[in-house]
């Protein structure tokens, strides 16, 4: 049985286009079946055209909470892009915070163009790992892709989800839901995008750096 | 069993199951965020409860107004919905309707966007209550709003008032366990009753009318009063050091930060649901029990402006709240904290995230700005557009095609219809100085539809004379994908009229339409080129281009069909090997050669140089090669070919398709040679016109 903080806070972080409504709505439902109580503010707009996108979910046992989560109290970091991580962890993190990270970047237009560069990688992952208690990987955006379609990255990381013991998560529970906010013809192929998740994440060691 | 049904909704959603449950009969609505998920979620309930709702899609936030406002002129229950700013177009009937009233209930709905995220202002519908002297209620979450709307429609019928639930982007966009409450029956066939002295009010009795609505808006003051499902104290302890106002979202923060603090029970919050009128009799005697207050409202201070006695608020009006931008928690947070350092209430330490913030900053983790999709056909007219008038002016408007600024094709972006209004007025203003240039505007169909005819009209009939160009992709893109009146599917699904652009523009007086195809770049800059052309002749007028190609998120299906797959060559045949990439480094026989005995002076090359290398001196033209990227744009335009360049056929780094095209699949590759993404490429093809290097290629 998981005993969670109360509220506990979660954010879906990545670029527009990359399904973190979607994948925020999915897992609200899957945690309303479990008897939480749930809350979640999404931050888009005309930031759907290839901006950050970020969704706050807010899970108590007792009480709604306010759509966002106040600076420096995340509990868990889902991840869907590296930088977008690094952007959301530095204003949103906490000592103690857990993050769930997609490793595939996806450039922002300036990068594109040239006027700006984006990061190392793998620096931005060793970032990461200094700013969270733990932290899981895999990448996503790759196996989607060897499955025929980006689209499904974000069911591969709600599959990475249900493996690494932090929420209440069961692949029969998505299921469920899957049957009724997907659309049926993709059904079959979103479970095995789950299923993926469930195999291909794992856990690289934290390099925690404390605070002063 | 008498279970009732929950579901995980929208804000939007609730407001929207919430209007249902009224019995509501009549809803429009004109789609803009953060408001456009409320009609589609009317949509739903109607069809999963067999519902007869008339549910429109309306042109305008105007035309949605008056159609349900008059609705309930018949007796029945109406609503309407809109972003903010769209409040502002409707904003006529609303000032004239809280004077006449209404008969069946009607309820307003208007989305604020606090921030603003995706809205030209940040403006606060409770303001524009006030103004037009109507109630307004504001929910602090989906739940509360889906339980205020009951409570508005009643309101509105037992004062014959319309009523504004203004929610924030904050609660429209919040999702929630909503819990699913029986649809209310409410029997009521349409009958107008013919009472021309109030339907039709004269000048005269207007002045009555204003007078019995300050009658109404006391009345409804002192009802508030005793509503305490809307108005209520939480905390109430009697005599308290520091108590709270707060409104809507602002209620939802304090209530989480006093929590989080440990405060909840130190500090009294009075609630206040109805923000205008406000119940003076409970926030006075608030206020008395308590020796300092703070107030908490979204976004400008429009409970603390009503509250005479100044004396003891803290919030916007002393400069404690920010007067721009979103309420934050984590604001509200630092403000209650130190306010209770001042007035000695314990308070645990905040905790810095500046340490973390500061562990990122070496990265330099680059702003992620929003750009036109890969394959969008607004980047073919916008690329076609600058391309056949370098030095244009580009008023355009509002929707995705507002993204066409990054390729320099967007000057303005006002208010919805401005593009022609602008491109209009631009005109007059040049042509008064006896100075034609060319000016192209652009706007798509659906704020064509929506406000573009008036401004089309004026421009025709006071002879203005400038191109506009309709990007029409046959939907409301920007919104999520509504119908457009061009589709004739109506907002439930069912067939309705299709209506044509090309007979709306005409109908407009307009001479000269051409509809173009912006998947042919070459072709649409000709006809861009053509129509321009015609605005200069005495007996021309205004010409009017139809840019058709649908949404690239619906096409992309049909591009998957027919792909045209595209290369990019970085190395030139036979063996040259690789051009040195700056042309500081280029051999000269590879840069642009300027020919005095052709050249017929026309300043095409100095107006098609994106680097601005090539300037004009007396009769000749001069290449500054420190400047010049080698993109070879001004060879291929030269129309007399007095500019000699060599074609490489492979990316020499130029740069030119990043900055002209901004396609997000064109990304710099190693040594700034530019390559394909395929993982965002549609294969569109379109960036085969780009490259004047011809580097870009098909792949068999």
């Amino acid at each position: 049985m998981f005993d969670l903080k109360d509220p506990f806070n979660v954010i879906i972080g990545g670029v527009g286009g990359q399904g973190n409504v979607l994948a925020s709505r999915i897992l609200g439902e899957i945690l309303i079946g479990q008897g939480y109580v749930i809350t979640i503010g999404e931050t888009y707009g005309a930031s759907q055209r290839g901006g950050s996108v970020m969704s706050h979910l807010r899970i108590s046992k007792k009480e709604p909470f306010s759509p966002l989560i106040p600076q420096g109290q995340c509990d868990l970091l889902i991840a869907l892009e590296p930088v977008e991580a690094l952007r959301i962890l530095a204003p949103y993190g906490k000592p103690d915070v857990l993050t769930l990270l997609n490793t595939r970047p996806i450039h922002p237009i300036d990068v594109i163009s040239g006027d700006a560069t984006y990061p190392e990688v793998s620096k931005v992952i060793a970032k990461v790992e200094q700013l969270s208690l733990r932290v899981w990987v895999l990448n996503a955006t790759e196996i989607a892709l060897e499955m025929g379609d980006p689209i499904f990255s974000n069911i591969v990381m709600l599959g990475a989800l249900s493996t690494i013991q932090v929420l209440p998560v069961e692949r029969q529970a998505f299921e469920e839901v899957a049957r009724d906010l997907l659309p049926s013809r993709s059904l079959m192929e979103n479970l095995r995008a789950f299923d993926r998740g469930r195999e291909m994440v794992k856990e690289i060691p934290s390099k925690k750096v404390p605070l002063a | 069993m008498s279970h009732k049904e929950e579901k995980v909704l929208l804000g939007n959603e609730a407001i929207a199951r919430g209007i249902i449950e009224s019995g509501c009969h009549f809803f429009a609505a004109y789609p803009g965020t953060p408001s456009s998920e409320i009609l589609p979620a009317i949509v739903r309930f109607k069809k999963e409860n067999h519902l007869d709702t008339y549910v429109e899609w309306s042109i305008n936030e105007k035309v949605a107004f008056e159609n349900a406002l008059v609705a309930t002129y018949t007796g029945k229950r109406a609503a309407v919905a809109m972003k903010q700013v769209g409040l502002n177009v409707a904003m006529d009937p609303l000032m004239s309707s809280a004077y006449i009233g209404t008969v069946g209930g009607f309820l307003i709905v208007s989305c604020d966007d606090p921030g603003p995220f995706s809205s030209q202002t940040e403006q606060d519908s409770r303001f524009m209550a006030m103004f037009a002297k109507v109630p307004v209620f504001d929910p602090a979450n989906p739940k509360e709003a889906q339980m205020m709307i009951p409570l508005a429609f009643d309101l509105s019928e037992k004062y014959q008032i319309p009523v504004i639930l203004r929610p924030v982007l904050r609660v429209s966009h919040a999702q929630q366990t909503i819990t699913f409450n029986p649809i209310a029956k409410v029997e009521r066939k349409a009958h107008f009753e013919h009472n021309p002295q109030r339907w039709s009010a004269t000048p005269r009795f207007r002045y009555f009318l204003h007078k019995q609505l300050n009658q109404k808006i006391k009345n409804i003051a002192e009802s508030f009063n005793s509503m305490t499902a809307l108005n209520f104290i939480e905390n109430d302890k009697g005599k308290a050091n520091l108590g709270i106002i707060a409104s809507g979202i602002g209620y939802s923060m304090a209530r989480d930060v006093l929590l989080e603090l440990g405060l909840q029970g130190d500090i009294p919050i009075l609630k206040i649901g109805t923000p205008y009128p406000l119940p003076v009799e409970i926030v006075e005697a608030f206020i008395e029990k308590c020796d300092h207050i703070l107030i908490l409202e979204e976004t400008e201070p429009v409970i603390e402006l009503q509250i005479r006695d100044k004396s003891k608020l803290i919030g916007r009006l002393d400069g404690t709240l920010p007067n721009e931008g979103e309420m934050l928690p984590e604001t509200v947070t630092r403000v209650i904290s130190d306010l209770c350092t001042k007035f000695s209430i314990p308070v645990p330490p905040m905790i810095s995230t500046a340490p973390l913030e500061k562990m990122v900053a070496d990265l330099g983790l680059s702003v992620r700005r929003p750009t036109l999709c890969s394959g969008c056909p607004h980047r073919a007219s916008f690329y076609a557009l600058k391309k056949a008038f370098p030095n244009g002016i580009f008023p355009s408007d509002i929707g995705c095609y507002t993204l066409g600024m990054n390729l320099e094709s967007v000057d303005t972006c006002h208010d919805m219809g401005a593009a022609v209004t602008f491109a209009s007025g631009l005109y007059q203003a040049y042509h008064q100085d006896g100075k034609d240039i060319p000016i192209i505007a652009t706007i798509g169909d659906s704020t064509f539809y929506h406000s573009g005819t008036p401004g089309l009209l004026n421009a025709v009939y006071n002879g203005s004379k400038f191109i506009l160009c309709i990007l029409d992709n046959s939907i409301v893109a920007m919104t999520g994908m509504q119908p457009t009146p061009e589709t004739g599917i109506t907002a439930d699904g069912h067939p309705g009229k299709s209506l044509s652009i090309e007979e709306l523009v005409k109908g407009c007086g307009v001479k000269y339409l051409k509809v173009v195809n912006p998947y042919d770049i070459k072709g649409m800059i000709r006809e861009t080129e053509k129509a321009y052309q015609y605005t200069l002749k005495p007996d021309g007028g205004m010409a009017v281009l139809i840019a058709r190609y649908p949404c690239i998120i619906n096409q992309k299906d049909q591009l998957k069909i027919k792909p045209i797959r595209v290369d990019i060559r970085h190395t030139p045949p036979p063996e040259k090997g690789l051009p040195p990439l700056k042309s500081k480094e280029m051999p000269s026989s590879l840069l642009p050669v300027y020919h005095e005995d052709t050249c017929c002076q026309c300043d095409t090359c100095v107006i098609q140089c994106p680097e601005e290398a090539i300037t004009r001196e007396g009769d000749r033209y001069i290449i500054d090669y420190s400047k010049c990227t080698g993109c070879r744009v001004c060879a291929q335009e030269c129309p007399t070919g007095a500019i000699e360049m060599p074609v490489i056929g492979a990316c020499i780094g130029c740069g030119y398709c990043l900055k002209r095209f901004e396609c997000p699949s064109l990304v710099k590759g190693e040594e700034g040679r530019v390559v394909i993404d395929r993982l965002t490429c549609v294969n569109c093809g379109l960036c085969l016109e780009v490259c004047a290097q011809e580097a870009i290629y098909q792949i068999e």
